[in-house]
């Protein structure tokens, strides 16, 4: 007799109290942008959002205690730019944009916390809930973003971090895994961070902080796996690399790197304010 | 010899000013060559001066005074008619910013290493 999961049965419980993207100046050398539960002010210390879900299980014991039930979660890497502008006009500017290839070349990425086995997002635990398996999952997607980088057209002067953004989405996906079997999808949620925050400096110190970034809940809980076109290929090999190592590298790629990841002009852009740099 | 860093060679100011004593630089002193030692004081030394200087292209107090900082830390005095630093950009001044800004020129730019253990997702 095989597993019968009951996944209209499904209940998937999301907990985004306290979650409010905001920015946080670090050692003077970073903008973190967190979303305030799990952040200790200079460091992510901790899981924003969470969900705890339960689903019916039956069949034979010893196949169910085999059974693997956790999250799988899809990560959509949208946009991800920064700007920085000299203290003058003649200083220059620099655009950094870091989710086009050559630095990031795949758009949807497995996403995964401490190094999970496939397809994971954690390593599930085996727990019971009322005759059925419970799982749990809790993620902080974050920023990092350099107050300043030196221009290289201009005789590698300073320039500063004026405007960012970084715009994500996550499907967030219940999943049980038998032996040796495909992912089976149960139910699934979606949700999505912007970051976006302009920054002004007051006597060489980033100073005043613009926070327009947004948190929302996308798709409530739905039965079965993500429908989105964009998805299917790593839904259906749900494996390799995750998204948080991905995105580590295409930072460093861009940073260091040349066009269209990076960009260094001899002018500041025109939408630079006035008091950027008092 | 000519000044030889991109930020201030073929400026024609700042090339009189390194042959010149009429052409040195003064408290009052505008113009865009101004703010090219503005960026040199920057770049050396990370001296920074007022905004309203900056915008304004001045050799102005703070200007001044970040002259003088940058020549009394390199102790660049005319012995044959000081025996203390000014704050006045002059044919030493002049050549000194162009040197420091020419070697930092051919320096590939530094990169702040980002938090390995940060969450980019």
């Amino acid at each position: 007799m095989a597993i019968s999961i009951a996944s209209n049965q499904a209940v998937l419980t999301i907990d985004s109290t306290g979650v409010v993207p905001a920015g946080a100046f670090v050692n003077d050398t970073f903008l973190f942008g967190h979303l305030t539960t799990g952040f200790s002010g200079s460091d992510f210390t901790g899981d924003a959002l969470t969900c705890a879900a339960t689903v019916p299980v039956s069949g034979p014991a010893a196949e169910i205690d085999r059974l693997e039930v956790g999250f799988v979660q899809l990560a959509r890497a949208t946009s991800f730019q920064a700007f920085y502008a000299g203290r003058m006009p003649s200083e220059g500017g620099i655009a950094l944009d870091f989710f086009v290839p050559p630095a990031l070349n795949a758009k949807v990425l497995l996403d995964g916390a401490s190094n999970p086995r496939d397809p994971w997002y954690r390593n599930p635990k085996f727990a019971t809930s009322r005759g059925g398996r419970a799982a749990d999952f809790g993620d902080h997607p974050g920023m990092v973003v350099r107050l300043s980088l030196q221009n290289r057209v201009r005789s590698n002067v300073r320039n500063f971090l004026f405007h960012c953004f970084m715009d994500r989405e996550f499907f967030t996906i219940l999943t049980a895994l038998e032996p040796g079997g495909k992912p089976n999808y149960i139910a699934h949620f979606q949700w999505k961070v912007r970051y976006e925050f302009r920054v002004k400096w007051r006597a060489g110190r980033a100073a005043l902080l613009v926070n327009q970034s947004s948190f929302k809940l996308l798709k409530n809980p739905t039965t079965g796996r993500p429908p989105e076109t964009d998805l299917q290929a790593v839904l259906d090999a749900p494996a390799g690399e995750r998204a948080n190592a991905i995105g580590k590298r295409a930072e460093a790629a861009t940073v260091t790197g040349n066009k269209p990841n990076r960009s260094d002009n001899e002018t500041r852009f025109v939408t630079v304010p006035e008091d950027f740099w008092l | 010899m000519p000044l030889r860093s991109r930020l201030f060679a073929g400026d024609r100011r700042l090339e009189a000013c390194l042959v010149d004593d009429k052409a040195h630089l003064t408290q009052g002193t505008r113009g865009e060559f101004v703010s090219k030692v503005h960026t040199a004081l920057f770049l050396v030394d990370g001296l920074n001066v007022d905004a309203a200087e900056l915008k304004a292209q001045l050799y102005g107090r703070s200007t001044a005074q970040a002259v003088l900082a940058y020549k009394r830390k390199r102790h660049i005095v005319n012995l044959s008619y000081q025996h203390t630093e000014d704050d006045i950009v002059g044919k030493m001044t002049i050549a000194s910013l162009d040197n420091e800004v020419a070697l930092r020129e051919i320096r590939p730019a530094d990169v702040p290493l980002a938090p390995q253990n940060k969450a980019f997702f």
